[in-house]
């Protein structure tokens, strides 16, 4: 539960079914197979894993309600058909027996808890790699996940995946205490149980899961020791777990958590407040233009409509290669429009894009990304659950490229540096640590340090004031002249504009009304007209 | 074949019934109610064990039920207006199993007697044989399309609590009586599906849990109409009902009965969401 929902945020109610799946594995073996109990094991991660993998393919298009419904109606076909007929075993008496060093209660207890152990090392060790950060990342935005070039299907599979191998081996272990089980541990209904009470508890941290199974047992025990029927313990997790939610989401481990946190920071007496570390350059910054290229990034007659409304009307621009392009236009103009068609948001768009000579239009926002088209996004899209360094690294490499090609790929400027330029915080730093302003910073670092073709950044300053502002734009000036990554730019900022661009478009009402150099264009009076309004 | 298929027309109504009242629901409220009023009927039972008239008892369990469904919606609006999808069917999630555990505690999961509150009348038709209570679930149902359609779409109360179920602030702001307008939502569909749960609940096993099963048929309904659509719902209850008796025509099949929601949804929902591609506009 902590890595479907709380870690990949996936709503999934079939968890008990995936358990049922791993003990039904283990009992058919006992019965046809001599095996010992510790080398059915894996059979019993294994069979769920496939059967998450193959109801996994076609539900994880789903998301939210629909997943929940569906893999609800997934585990009572399954009660129905597999589970109503009986385990294997069942009638037969044939029981399954734990291995030998655990036979005795506190012997099986031990055993159970080193598989625990086992399991929470290995969900922790898989939480800070890519696959589990990723999953952190799908949670958080499954459009800023295909934008860095990661399939969200994949994603979402492994975790879907690696939490039903779980499941199974907690079957398993549940059918080795008891010997022999019946389908009613695994209906429908308890999986919605252990989703409540993994919500009240916050079975996103271990010891939150540690909760989940132990209150799970204790409260029932506690309740018939004080005279009260055992089954109202659901009823307690349903307000608890209502309560959790109503009061952000990671139950109670993540408020003790919180807590822990609070007391350690007072602790600690004094804060050195660090030093901003020394900008690159504190004046603002000349650019000096480039030469005409060959175009990298060339649009042809993109149109985008919404019903009756052109948003984008016939748009062709040719982006010259190391050109700082900026695009420009009210509110409304259909900048962003322009971006999402771009990067691969708006499969309906007419028209064509070529991406350094290749045709992108029918690619996939993941597959453009691959290609060295990356972009950010105008409302931050960095998940809070990771660590600076955590979001860049995922940022750095797509997933097709090979380690040496992720090395090759970050050799233009290491994590440290890029973050010493924008003055962002060292790489430990979690996210949520950050300023809205430096989350978006951070993004469109994660854009450059994966040195695309072309960055396409999307009102990147929006949320930065002053100071923070002016150096903001020097570091980016300088970490695109090293880097040698074209950019297209929306920005509001004219004095940015004017001073960083080698050329600029304008856009107003889905049309494009010019393009040049900034002087020329900001002087154009259809321009002047569009922001400000024509005088007669 | 003709009489699987009257048959399952009684429960595919049913399915129906509720599906178009999870849509409704999903339409004013933006939330899936997996705990679509299962307490009604049973109501109903006691109140008919322990001797007070039939008609009362039935009233009983259906006020009994809306309110309790209006209690809910209270609770959501209290906590959750302003929450995302995904938190808030976790807490409906919650609330099913609070309710669950609820009515295991109070009835029991032994199968008690829903008394027959339509007269065994029926009509033949063609050599079938239709109950009264198919006609009335199917009476039921459509004029349940019919009018939910028109008050979505035309009336001001429909166009107040869709304001209210997208944007709850500033539906309020616009001056929209927010308490009064979701304690009307969800007690309507909690009447609704009462009140079908209680016609067909006689032709069925009455065990708290496969009363409680009846809602499984009726997700597959509101999936099939995408939680939008009534009319898309209704086909889809009628469909899954249908198809679900016809499987049992075989002796093979009917092993594979109790799949048959799981696997109609399945298949609606890979053709209905293959464009499906992104969780939020940017």
């Amino acid at each position: 539960m902590g890595v479907i929902y709380d870690n990949a945020g996936l709503l999934s109610l079939c968890q008990m079914t995936f358990a049922g799946i791993g003990a039904w594995t283990v009992g058919w073996l006992n019965l046809k197979t001599n095996l010992p109990f510790l080398a059915m094991l894996p059979f019993a991660a294994l069979a769920p894993f496939i059967a998450g993998v193959i109801i996994g393919i076609p539900a994880l298009r789903l998301r939210g309600q629909n997943l929940a419904v569906f893999t609800l109606m997934f585990s009572v076909a399954v009660a129905r058909v597999i589970f109503a007929d009986g385990f294997p075993g069942l009638i037969e008496g044939n029981r399954v027996k734990p291995p030998g060093f655990a036979y005795s209660d506190s012997g099986y207890f031990l055993f159970c808890a080193f598989t625990l152990g086992l399991i929470a090392v290995a969900v922790t060790a898989l939480r800070r790699s890519r696959t589990g950060r990723w999953w952190f990342s799908v949670r958080h935005s499954e459009r800023a996940t295909a934008a860095m070039g990661r399939s969200v299907v994949v994603t979402k599979l492994s975790a879907f995946a690696v939490s039903a191998a779980i499941a199974g081996i907690g079957g398993a272990l549940l059918l080795a205490l008891n010997g022999i089980v019946s389908g009613a541990s695994f209906q429908p209904i308890e999986s919605m149980t252990i989703l409540t009470s993994a919500l009240m508890f916050g079975a996103g941290h271990f010891e939150g899961a540690v909760f989940t199974g132990l209150f799970g047992q204790l409260i029932p025990n506690f309740l018939s020791d004080i005279g009260l029927p055992r089954d109202i313990s659901p009823m307690l997790f349903a307000v608890g777990g209502i309560i959790a939610l109503s009061r952000g989401e990671g139950g109670l481990s993540a408020a003790l958590r919180a807590v822990s946190k609070k007391l350690l920071y007072l602790s600690q007496t004094s804060h050195d407040d660090e030093a901003p570390p020394a900008m690159i350059q504190s004046g603002p910054f000349e650019r000096s233009p480039t030469a005409a290229t060959a175009p990298v990034l060339e649009i042809k007659n993109i149109s985008v409509s919404y019903g009756m409304v052109k948003a984008l009307d016939e748009i062709s621009l040719a982006i010259p290669e190391g050109s700082f392009f900026g695009l420009i236009g009210p509110n409304g103009a259909g900048k962003s429009t322009l971006v999402d068609a771009l990067s691969g948001f708006l499969p309906n768009h007419e028209g064509h894009i070529l991406l350094d000579g290749e045709d992108i239009t029918a690619l996939s926002p993941r597959k453009r990304a691959l290609r060295g088209l990356r972009r950010t996004f105008q409302h931050g899209h960095t998940p809070r659950d990771l660590t600076v360094g955590g979001y860049l690294d995922l940022a750095s490499i797509a997933e097709a490229a090979s380690f040496a090609e992720a090395a090759s790929l970050t050799e233009a400027a290491s994590f440290a540096e890029i973050l010493e330029w924008f003055s962002l915080p060292p790489a430990s730093t979690p996210i949520t640590a950050l300023d809205v302003g430096s989350r978006r910073i951070l993004e469109v670092c994660g854009a450059l340090i994966s040195n695309p073709k072309v960055a396409l950044l999307d009102e990147p300053t929006a949320g930065l004031a002053g100071p923070d502002r002016e150096r903001f734009i020097n570091a980016l000036t300088y970490a695109v002249a090293h880097l040698g990554v074209t950019v297209l730019f929306i920005e509001h900022d004219m004095e940015a504009v004017v001073s960083l661009c080698d050329s600029v478009a304008v856009l107003d009402f889905g049309k494009l009304i010019a393009t040049g150099s900034p002087q020329d264009v900001l002087e154009d009076p259809r321009v002047v007209a569009a922001y400000l309004g024509t005088s007669t | 074949m003709l009489t699987l298929v009257v048959a399952g027309l009684a429960a595919g109504g049913a399915y129906a019934i509720l599906g178009v009242s999870i849509v409704v629901l999903h339409r004013m409220a933006s939330v899936v109610n997996f705990s679509q009023a299962v307490v009604g009927a049973y109501v109903t039972a006691i109140g008919v064990e322990r001797g007070s008239g039939l008609l009362w008892a039935t009233l009983a369990g259906i006020a009994l039920s809306s309110s309790l469904s209006m209690l809910i919606g209270l609770l959501f609006a209290g906590l959750f207006s302003e929450a995302g999808v995904a938190v808030r069917t976790a807490a409906m999630i919650a609330v099913t199993v609070g309710l669950f555990a609820a009515g295991f505690r109070f009835f029991g999961d032994t199968p008690r007697a829903v008394p027959v509150i339509l007269p065994g009348v029926s009509v033949t038709v063609g050599g079938v044989v239709v109950t009264a209570a198919t006609l009335i679930v199917l009476a039921i149902a459509i004029t349940t399309v019919l009018v939910m359609s028109w008050v979505l779409s035309s009336t001001r109360i429909g166009v107040q609590v869709r304001a209210i179920s997208e944007r709850p602030v500033v539906a309020e702001l616009l001056g929209v009586p927010l308490f009064t307008r979701t304690a009307l939502v969800w007690g309507f569909t909690g009447l609704v599906s009462s009140a079908g749960q209680l016609v067909v609940a006689s032709n069925l096993p009455g065990s708290f849990s496969s009363l409680g099963l009846l809602v499984f048929g009726a997700m597959a309904a509101a999936l099939i109409g995408a939680f939008r659509s009534l009319t898309l719902a209704f086909v889809g209850g009628i469909g899954v009902g249908v198809i679900e008796s016809v499987s049992s025509y075989r002796e093979s099949w009917a092993e594979y009965r109790g799949a048959v929601p799981f696997l109609i949804a399945a298949v609606v929902l890979f053709w209905t969401q293959r464009h499906q591609v992104w969780d939020a506009p940017r």
